[in-house]
């Protein structure tokens, strides 16, 4: 099942790039850019931080679409 | 039920694995078949002396002109993915992203001129040597100049991987650099690595068996011994080991 994300917008409100972002988080400006692309699902200890980082919850940012089959 | 779908699986992918026993039996026959054909060793012959003119000229240089062309390439590799990078505006992922790919293709370049070194320094000692000691020393040198290029370069773009991700650890310098390395890596960076080098063990595997059969056919017209199947196989054998001890070694432990 794909997951969507708005991380992208939250960062926005944060008003920092995917290397300041990635520097709170813990991880590399690449594995920002691959999660806001949809091209990177990451760890629920990563997905965690990063909501704390944005003050959401978790469900706030990623949110599982439905699959070709509708599961 | 779940043993019906097991064996469903199973009776799908079974014709195809037969049909590909069968394209294997045939193309061998038909190998075989030229290679019996070749009794006189005519052919054998020809191609030996072919290759043995071959390296006897291409030896002394070798090293010399594919380090100028291939290093020549992953330079330009390297001066394209540091341009890029100097006119990132810090948002732009596209043009980051591709500054990182070429210094992808840097190392790709290298590390296959790395390679064909290996091979024309052990391609000097029977060929280079029937040019007088000279020979050798020639390629040795040549060797040891390409070498010292090729380590500048891959630690130039280990450089500016550390400046364009400030976490990355390590110096190219450093015995211990891999693991450095791999442990300032993220998450998404090892997924990554591990799945390129789950490619890279499938790829060899095949590539093993594919070699070991062409060398079964070749020995018949070469008679260069068992020697080469055998490092083939030792190859194989390592990567396949090795595979299994890691699976059976993280099944235990905790993953992550």
């Amino acid at each position: 099942m794909p997951l969507h994300n708005r991380l992208k917008e939250y960062r926005a409100r944060l008003g920092i790039n995917q290397q300041e972002m990635g520097a709170r988080a813990g991880v590399s400006r690449q594995t920002i850019s691959q999660i806001e692309r949809g091209d990177y699902s990451p760890s629920v200890t990563l997905a965690l931080k990063l909501a704390k980082l944005c003050g959401v919850t978790v469900e706030d940012i990623f949110t599982i679409g439905e699959d070709e089959h509708g599961d | 039920m779940e043993t019906n779908h097991v064996k469903q699986e199973n009776r799908r992918a079974l014709p195809r694995f037969l049909l590909t026993i069968l394209g294997a039996s045939i193309l061998g026959g038909v190998g075989g078949g030229l290679v019996s054909a070749d009794r006189t060793g005519v052919l054998a012959g020809s191609v030996g002396t072919a290759v043995n003119r071959i390296l006897t000229a291409t030896t002394p240089w070798g090293i010399l002109v594919s380090g100028v062309i291939l290093l020549g390439i992953a330079w330009g590799f390297y001066r394209s993915g540091k341009r890029l990078y100097s006119q990132w505006d810090g948002e732009n992922d596209a043009s980051v992203d591709m500054a990182a790919e070429k210094l992808s293709y840097t190392l790709l370049f290298s590390t296959l001129e790395m390679v064909i070194c290996f091979f024309f320094l052990s391609a000097s000692f029977p060929y280079a040597y029937s040019q007088g000691p000279y020979g050798i020393l020639l390629v040795v040198v040549e060797f040891i100049a390409v070498v010292v290029g090729i380590v500048v370069l891959q630690q130039r773009v280990v450089d500016l991987e550390k400046i364009m991700n400030p976490e990355k650890r390590g110096s190219v310098y450093d015995s211990k650099f891999h693991r450095k390395w791999m442990d300032s890596c993220d998450e998404a960076q090892r997924s990554q690595v591990f799945q390129a080098s789950y490619h890279a063990h499938m790829i060899t595997s095949r590539a093993c068996v594919f070699v070991w059969l062409m060398l079964i056919f070749l020995n018949f017209m070469f008679h260069f011994g068992l020697m080469p199947s055998f490092v083939v196989l030792l190859i194989w054998g390592i990567s396949q080991v090795s595979y299994a001890l890691a699976c059976i070694r993280m099944g235990r432990h905790k993953i992550g």
